[in-house]
């Protein structure tokens, strides 16, 4: 499905983030006295740039042939990456760095994941350390 | 006394043990702090200014300068061999190092950027120690006309890497210019792109831009459009520089040193624009421009060299004029005021020993640096034998912690994640991500610059063409269209003479 839409609809995705950017641009005050080039302008500029690109990508000519994503795994890698990340604040740096390696190695090559865990424990205490208590930084910690 | 005497003095005091052994700190530290994403010299100047209090000052200015050699050279090393640049200087590096690196070349091209580094740092600092005082107040000569008419310059340099498809790299330009316009406008106070989110007030800051594009795009680039296997990748051989490469690095070496100092002696100069403008000028000389599709050296050359060039060039507007003009030397102009000292036309007279110590640090920071990295350019290649599944997951571990620990903020790891996610689209479309930071880091510069420019000049363009620095850079522009499109033209006739 992803692959469907990258070649075809780009274009149609790019035109889309413009009309987002036209509607950005709308929600900006303009100010008193900056008539001619106010906060406005620029974004303008590049609004307008980006549509009139996008329509020539998309009347013009056809798009590359792009790299095949298999949707099912991207939604298999962004989703639990996703929960990992909001999980940093409550469950604290090492845990969810240590679900973190040991995920992203799994996707990687697949392997024990209690091996995977483990080397993701050593990591990220070495990394908590050096960070918290060398470099005087505050990483997040289990419940705050 | 004159410069070359006081630099002498310099060397006394940067040569004792104590100082030395502080120098080697600082470098080491540095080049481990650089090879992590994210995590640059500034933060760690920044994170050390508490620790170092009770150090004598000179001292600690020879830490802190060891330690922004340092991570220049330590983002030189992650940029080549794993396309995740540290920082935005080391990013133009990154294009042509890493298809060095995976075409076997790692070494090489880590050898390149360490004597460039090393040459930049050597004739940026000679440079600073004798023409400080006059690049100064050449730099106080540039104002928003000018400054504009510099961008503009940077922008026609990024043309060499929108790619061979115009329209999708401009696409990532417009992109890049786009999300440098979310925040605060400066010049108004108004809100811009943060479609009422809070969050976004400040803007994206660039380093996460940097970080989510190049690093966490890498690594899910990895996964989900090489199935977890790099199998471009070469294994390296140990081959450092030959005579013929030395010779055809040469020439990038020295011109990315010079425009490096001057464009790092601006005040809105810093290390990125000169990247550019070097790795575009480069590839206008090079004798086969198809070199620069499957790895050129002279695009690691040039930029490594503008990169540390402008981090001597930076010094001259910190200790001539107390101007930071970029993060590190803002972080250093903290640490002049942590020690009761105030950088500007007297610190030369009423801190001599401390300037000039530091300066001849400087040289030494950089033997040191060539010393070490010289002969590690292998050892340092061998990163890509650790397999790559724990590599990639304990980059991602470091893109974390670095942004977090930026605004210690949860909100910019969701913003690194959904760049990151953009960056594996734009890879899958072949769309160029390099532009994308570019338009990021210059937009909004160019924006404020041509903004204030017309409020000076109350709305008269013709403002921009009064100043000679404008114009002349304004004409510059002019020709490298005019040339590039003659080129272009010439290229196009001989390849249809030669298909007939």
């Amino acid at each position: 499905m992803i692959n469907h839409f990258l070649k075809k609809k780009f274009a149609i995705w790019t035109l889309f983030f413009s009309f987002v950017l036209f509607w950005g641009i709308f929600q900006i005050n303009q100010g008193n006295g900056y008539d001619r080039v106010g906060p406005r302008f620029f974004p303008w500029l590049i609004t307008v740039s980006l549509a009139f690109i996008s329509l020539y990508i998309l009347l013009k000519r056809d798009s590359p042939a792009p790299l095949r994503i298999d949707s099912h795994k991207f939604f298999k890698l962004i989703l639990p990456l996703t929960l990992i990340f909001i999980s940093l604040e409550y469950l604290g740096f090492i845990i969810s760095m240590a679900i973190l390696f040991a995920f992203v190695s799994y996707q990687i090559k697949k392997g024990p994941v209690y091996i995977l865990i483990t080397y993701g424990f050593i990591v990220s205490i070495c990394i908590f350390s050096i960070f918290t208590y060398a470099l005087d930084l505050n990483l997040p910690t289990l419940l705050g | 006394m004159t410069s070359f005497s006081y630099l002498l003095d310099g060397f006394y005091i940067a040569l004792q043990w104590d100082n030395l052994f502080w120098a080697l700190i600082g470098v080491t530290l540095g080049t481990a702090v650089g090879i992590l994403p994210g995590i640059g010299p500034a933060m760690t100047v920044a994170i050390l200014l508490p620790i170092t209090f009770s150090f004598d000052p000179i001292t600690a200015f020879i830490l802190f300068a060891g330690i922004y050699y340092g991570g220049m050279y330590g983002g030189a090393i992650t940029s080549i061999l794993l396309n995740t640049p540290g920082e935005t200087g080391s990013m133009m590096t990154a294009i042509q190092g890493n298809l060095l690196a995976r075409s076997g070349r790692a070494s090489m091209a880590l050898s390149v950027a360490a004597i460039g580094s090393f040459i930049a740092a050597l004739i940026g600092t000679v440079l600073l120690a004798l023409f400080a005082p006059i690049v100064a107040e050449l730099a106080l000569a540039f104002g928003p006309a000018e400054y504009f008419a510099l961008i503009t310059l940077g922008f026609i340099s990024i043309a060499a890497v929108l790619g061979k498809d115009i329209s999708l790299g401009l696409i990532s330009l417009l992109f890049g210019l786009a999300i440098g316009f979310i925040g605060i406008d400066l010049q108004t106070g108004q809100a811009r792109f943060t479609f009422g989110v809070p969050s976004l007030l400040d803007g994206v800051h660039v380093v996460i831009f940097v970080v989510g594009l190049f690093a966490v795009g890498e690594t899910l680039s990895m996964i989900l459009l090489e199935g977890g296997t790099n199998s471009e990748i070469k294994k390296f051989n140990w081959q450092w520089l030959n005579r013929k490469d030395a010779k055809k690095c040469s020439g990038p070496w020295f011109r990315g040193s010079l425009i490096g100092f001057v464009m790092g002696c601006l005040p809105a100069g810093g290390a990125e624009i000169p990247t550019f403008m070097s790795y575009g000028l480069e590839k206008r000389l090079a004798k086969n421009p198809s070199d620069f599709n499957t790895g050129a050296i002279e695009g690691v050359a040039g930029p490594e060299a503008a990169n540390n060039g402008a981090a001597a060039g930076v010094m001259v507007p910190l200790l001539t004029l107390g101007l930071p003009t970029s993060a590190t030397a803002a972080v250093m102009l903290a640490a002049f005021q942590q020690y009761n000292l105030q950088p500007g036309p007297l610190v030369f007279i009423n801190n001599g020993d401390l300037v000039w110590g530091m300066i001849a640090s400087l040289f030494i920071g950089n033997v040191m640096l060539l010393i070490l990295n010289l002969p590690l350019a292998p050892l340092w290649a061998r990163l890509l034998y650790i397999p790559k599944h724990y590599l990639y997951s304990g980059i991602l571990i470091f893109a974390t912690v670095g942004v977090y620990s930026l605004n210690n903020s949860i909100v910019d790891i969701w913003i690194m994640l959904a760049v990151g996610v953009i960056g594996v689209f734009m890879r899958a479309m072949h769309v160029p991500v390099a532009p994308a930071i570019i338009g990021l880091i210059l937009g909004p510069m160019a924006e404020q610059h041509f903004r204030r420019a017309l409020a000076i000049s109350q709305g008269e363009l013709s403002y921009f063409f009064e100043s000679p620095i404008a114009l002349t850079l304004f004409i510059i522009c002019l020709l490298i269209i005019v040339l590039s499109y003659f080129l272009r033209s010439k290229n196009k006739t001989k390849r249809v003479k030669n298909a007939l």
